[in-house]
C-alpha cells in the first residue's frame, strides 16, 4: 500500500488509528506489528515471509550476541550472520539479476520486495549497534517486529535506527497535540507528493517519450529539471508523510530532507538530501573503514567505496553506480579546493550546483547507457525547435510552484503567520485538492521500486 | 478542541463522512459524467488475494465509488485550469473548442499489430483493403497548441505503407478543408469524414459512389463524447452528430434482429455515437437484399467504421461485421464458410497501435 492513495487515507489509516486508540498499551505493539504486516502484504502477499525472516534473523542474532558477550568469537560470528543474512537477502532479490546479466548467467530477475533496501539497512544497523554495545538487544520479539515492520517508514524511509526509537517503542504517548502536529506534517507531505511531484512528473514523462534524436536542447534541460523536482517532492514528501504518521502514533523519526536545492555545493547537498541514508553510510561504512583518520589517500579510497555503494544502493544498474561515482568525483574536487571557493561566491556556486545536479539527475533517471549518452549530448547539441513552448505553457505554473517550494521561503511566510486557523484552513484546502487529484488520478507512480 | 487541534477535527470529520457514505451510499454502475462503467465491489477470492488482483480491483472500486466522485473530478479540472494546463487526463485543449488525444509514443503492441496485419494480408483469399484512419490531431494540426510533441501519424503511415498494402486516406482528409471531419469532443470522425472514406473505397472497388446529398441525413445536437468525458474543459462547443438510416432488410446481432442500423434510443443519451450499428458488437451481419448470389463484404473494424458502414449498404447485399475487441469466434472460420467479394480491415490509428485484440486476426 502507498500513502498517497484513497485506500490508505480513507480505509487503512482511520481503521488503524481507531484500533490503536482503543487497544490497551500492553497490546499496542502487537497490533502495530499486525497492522504493518497487513500494510505490507497489501502490495505483495508472498513477500511477507521476508519480513518474518528479517525479524527472526536479527532478533535471534542480537540476543545471542547479548547473552554471549564474553565469548571470544561467538558474538562476532553472530554479527557476521546478521550482516551476511541481510546483505544476502538484498543481493538475492535486488542484485542477482543484474550480476547475472553482467556475466551472462541465467539468474532469475525477481520482483523487488517493497522497501527491502530500507528495512535491511535498518535491521542491520540494529544488530551492529547491539554488537557495539550501543543498545541493548530487544528481548520482546513483538516489540522488535513492530520496529522492523513499522508501517509509516517501512517502504521508503527515513532509515530509522533502533536506538532512535527504542524508548518510544516501549513508552510512547499518543497525545492530541502530537497527533495534530503529525497530521499537519503528513498532509504537507501528501500535498508535496500528489500536487507537486505527480504534476511535474508528467512533464518528465512526456519529455522522456520524445525520441532523443528529436529532443531540442531547451526541452532536454527542462526534462531533467522536471525529473529533479519530481524526485525531490516525491521522496521528501514520502519522508514527511512517514514523519507525520510517526508523530501521530507517538514516534519521532529523524528529518530526512532539508531544502537540498538551496545548496551551494555538492557537499552541502548531501548534508541536506536523504540525510538518514548519508549518516547510515557514514556510521556503518565510512567510519569503520577509517574515515579521514588514516591519511588523505585512504580517505579518498574510503569515499570511493561509500559513493560506489550509495549509487548502487539506489538501483541495480550501471547508471546508478555511475551516478554514485559522479558525486564521488565532485565531492573529492570540492574537498580538495573548490568547497571554500564556492562558499565565498553565492551566485557562481549556485550556477555550479544547478548545472551539476541536473546532469546528475539525467544519469540517475536513464538506465540505458546508450540512451543516457544520447540524452546528455542532446543537452549540449544546441538544437532548437518549438517543443519547449508547449512544455513551458503547459507546465510553467507548476514549474514555478516547484521552484518556490524548493526554497524555505514558503515556510518562512507561514511561520510568520501566527493565526493557527489560517494555517489549518490552508492545509485543509491542500488536502481537498489532494483528494481531487487522487480521485481523478491518471498519474500516481511509486518511484522506489528500484531502491 | 477545534481551536487547539483544528486539523484533527477537520480530518476526522471528513474521514468519518467518507466512510459512512462509502458504506451506506449507493454503488453506481455507470457514470454518465465520465461516460464509462465504474468498478464494482470485487468478490473476495483466495487466489485473487494471493496474486494481488483483489487488492488492485478493490482500490479501483474505492476510487470509482468515492463520495461525490463527479465533484472531485470537477475540482481537479478546475485546478488544472488554474495551473493554466493545456491538457487534462491525456486530452489536449486545442483551438476553437477542439479536443485532441495526446498520443506521444508507440508501444510494443504497435509492432506486433503491424506484423499481424501483414500476416493477415498473405492469409486472406478474397481481395483485402486495409485502412488506418488518422486521428483528428494528425489531420487538424493547425488547431493544436504550439510545439506539442505528438506522434507523427502521417509519416508513420507513410513508413508502414512500404510493407503493408494500405489504402491511404490521410491526404484526402487533409485536402477537405472547411468541412468538419472530426468531432470536437469525441475521438471519432463525423459522417462527413466517413463519407470521404466511402468515396475512396468506391474508387478502390470500382463502384460509383452516391453523392452525399442523395442520402437522407438526420442529426442531433448536443453531442459531447469521450474526449469531453476525460478532459472536462471549461468551455465547450457541443458537436452535432449526423447519421443516415438506410433501408435494409435486417441487421442481426446474436439472436436479435433489427430493422434499422441506428439505435435511436441512444441519441438522447450521452453515448450518442453508440446509436451507430447499436454500439460495438463482436459479430453482426446486415442483410440489405435477399438474392441468389449476394454481393458480400466482410468488415473487420473498430468503432470508426460504425458511421461508415451505413453508406456501404448501397453497394452490397450482405455485410458481415467483426469487431475484434468483442469477438470470441474464429475469423478464419468465417472466411472459410462464406465467400466474400471484398474484405475491409479498418481501424483508427490510436486503436491500431495499442489494441491487443488485433492478434485475433490470426485465428
Amino acid at each position: 500500500m502507498v500513502f498517497s492513495s484513497l485506500i490508505f487515507l480513507f480505509r487503512f489509516l482511520p481503521i488503524a488509528l481507531l484500533l490503536l486508540f482503543l487497544t490497551p498499551k500492553k497490546y499496542q505493539n502487537l497490533l502495530l506489528f499486525a497492522l504493518s504486516l497487513l500494510f505490507y502484504a497489501w502490495g505483495e502477499v508472498r513477500y511477507i515471509f521476508i519480513m518474518f525472516f528479517s525479524v527472526v534473523l536479527d532478533y535471534s542474532t542480537s540476543n545471542l550476541i547479548e547473552k554471549n558477550r564474553d565469548h571470544p568469537w561467538f558474538p562476532k560470528a553472530m554479527l557476521m550472520t546478521s550482516v551476511v543474512g541481510n546483505v544476502g537477502m538484498l543481493f538475492f532479490f535486488k542484485y542477482m539479476g543484474f550480476v547475472g546479466s553482467i556475466f551472462s548467467l541465467d539468474l532469475p530477475v525477481l520482483t523487488l520486495p517493497l522497501g527491502i533496501s530500507f528495512y535491511t539497512f535498518q535491521t542491520m544497523s540494529y544488530t551492529i549497534d547491539v554488537y557495539r554495545q550501543k543498545v541493548k538487544a530487544e528481548t520482546n520479539i513483538i516489540d522488535f517486529g513492530a520496529f522492523v515492520c513499522l508501517f509509516p517508514q517501512l517502504i521508503a524511509g527515513p532509515i530509522v535506527k533502533y536506538s532512535q526509537i527504542a524508548h518510544e517503542l516501549k513508552h510512547r504517548v499518543m497525545s492530541l497535540q502530537s497527533f495534530e502536529s503529525g497530521l499537519k506534517i503528513f498532509l504537507l507531505g501528501l500535498s508535496s507528493k500528489v500536487l507537486l511531484a505527480n504534476n511535474i512528473g508528467m512533464m518528465w514523462d512526456d519529455i522522456q517519450k520524445i525520441p532523443v534524436s528529436q529532443l531540442s536542447t531547451v526541452t532536454a534541460w527542462l526534462g531533467t529539471a522536471a525529473f529533479g523536482f519530481q524526485i525531490y517532492f516525491d521522496f521528501s514528501g514520502y519522508s514527511l508523510m512517514a514523519i507525520g504518521l510517526g508523530a501521530m502514533l507517538g514516534f519521532s523519526f529523524p528529518q530526512n530532507f532539508n531544502y537540498p536545492y538551496i545548496s551551494k555545493s555538492m557537499t552541502e547537498f548531501w548534508n541536506r538530501w536523504h540525510m538518514t541514508l548519508g549518516s547510515w553510510f557514514k556510521e556503518y561504512v565510512y567510519i569503520p573503514l577509517g574515515g579521514n583518520r588514516k591519511g588523505i589517500l585512504r580517505q579518498i579510497i574510503n569515499l570511493l567505496i561509500v559513493w560506489f555503494l550509495t549509487g548502487f544502493w539506489h538501483g541495480a544498474a550501471f547508471n546508478f553506480i555511475l551516478w554514485g561515482l559522479y558525486f564521488f568525483g565532485l565531492l573529492v574536487i570540492e574537498k580538495i579546493w573548490l568547497y571554500r571557493w564556492l562558499n565565498q561566491h553565492p551566485i557562481a556556486s549556485r550556477m555550479y550546483f544547478v548545472f551539476f545536479i541536473l546532469i546528475g539527475w539525467v544519469i540517475f533517471a536513464i538506465s540505458d547507457l546508450q540512451l543516457l549518452a544520447q540524452y546528455l549530448s542532446a543537452m549540449f547539441s544546441l538544437q532548437s525547435s518549438t517543443q519547449w513552448i508547449y512544455f513551458i505553457s503547459n507546465y510553467g505554473v507548476i514549474l514555478l510552484f516547484c521552484l518556490i517550494f524548493s526554497t524555505d521561503i514558503p515556510k518562512k511566510i507561514v511561520n510568520s503567520v501566527t493565526f493557527p486557523m489560517v494555517e489549518a484552513s490552508m492545509i485543509t484546502v491542500l488536502f481537498l485538492f489532494c483528494i481531487a487529484y487522487l480521485v481523478d488520478s491518471s498519474y500516481n507512480p511509486f518511484l522506489y521500486f528500484r531502491f | 478542541m477545534f481551536r487547539k487541534q483544528p486539523l484533527t477535527v477537520i480530518f476526522s470529520v471528513l474521514v468519518v463522512l467518507v466512510l459512512v457514505f462509502d458504506f451506506l451510499g449507493p454503488i453506481r454502475v455507470f457514470s454518465a459524467y465520465e461516460n464509462r462503467y465504474l468498478t464494482q465491489r470485487p468478490i473476495l477470492k483466495w487466489e485473487d488475494v494471493v496474486n494481488g488482483k483483489w487488492m488492485l480491483t478493490y482500490e479501483e472500486f474505492i476510487n470509482d465509488q468515492f463520495m461525490f466522485r463527479d465533484e472531485w473530478i470537477s475540482l481537479k479540472s478546475l485546478s488544472e485550469r488554474f495551473m493554466m494546463k493545456k491538457e487534462n487526463n491525456g486530452i489536449i485543449f486545442g483551438k476553437d473548442g477542439y479536443l485532441f488525444e495526446k498520443l506521444v509514443e508507440l508501444n510494443v503492441q504497435a509492432s506486433l499489430n503491424l506484423r499481424y496485419l501483414s500476416e493477415f494480408e498473405t492469409l486472406v483469399k478474397s481481395p483485402l483493403t486495409s485502412m488506418i484512419i488518422p486521428n483528428s490531431y494528425a489531420i487538424l494540426p493547425d488547431y493544436l497548441p504550439l510545439g506539442v510533441p505528438l506522434l507523427d501519424q502521417i509519416s508513420l503511415l507513410e513508413q508502414w505503407g512500404k510493407d503493408l498494402n494500405l489504402l491511404r486516406i490521410d491526404n484526402r482528409l487533409k485536402n477537405e478543408t472547411g468541412k468538419s471531419l472530426y468531432y470536437r469532443n469525441d475521438h471519432h470522425w463525423t459522417l462527413e469524414g466517413a463519407y470521404i472514406a466511402y468515396t475512396l473505397l468506391c474508387e478502390q472497388w470500382q463502384l460509383t459512389p452516391l453523392p452525399l446529398e442523395s442520402f437522407n441525413i438526420e442529426s442531433v445536437d448536443g453531442f459531447l463524447g469521450t474526449y469531453y468525458a476525460k478532459a472536462k474543459p471549461s468551455s465547450v462547443k457541443a458537436d452535432r452528430l449526423s447519421f443516415i438510416d438506410p433501408k435494409i432488410h435486417s441487421y442481426t446481432v446474436g439472436s436479435k434482429s433489427f430493422a434499422s442500423l441506428i439505435d435511436r434510443s441512444k441519441l438522447s443519451t450521452h453515448d450518442k455515437y453508440g446509436a451507430f450499428l447499436h454500439g460495438n458488437i463482436g459479430f453482426s451481419s446486415i442483410v440489405v437484399n435477399h438474392t441468389e448470389s449476394p454481393h458480400r463484404l466482410l468488415v473487420i473494424k473498430d468503432s470508426y467504421a460504425n458511421s461508415l458502414i451505413p453508406f456501404l449498404t448501397a453497394h452490397f447485399d450482405e455485410i458481415v461485421i467483426v469487431d475484434l475487441r468483442h469477438f470470441s469466434g474464429s475469423l478464419s472460420a468465417i472466411m472459410n464458410t462464406t465467400a466474400f467479394d471484398q474484405i475491409l480491415f479498418i481501424q483508427n490509428f490510436a486503436n491500431f497501435v495499442s489494441d491487443a485484440h488485433i492478434a485475433k486476426l490470426r485465428y
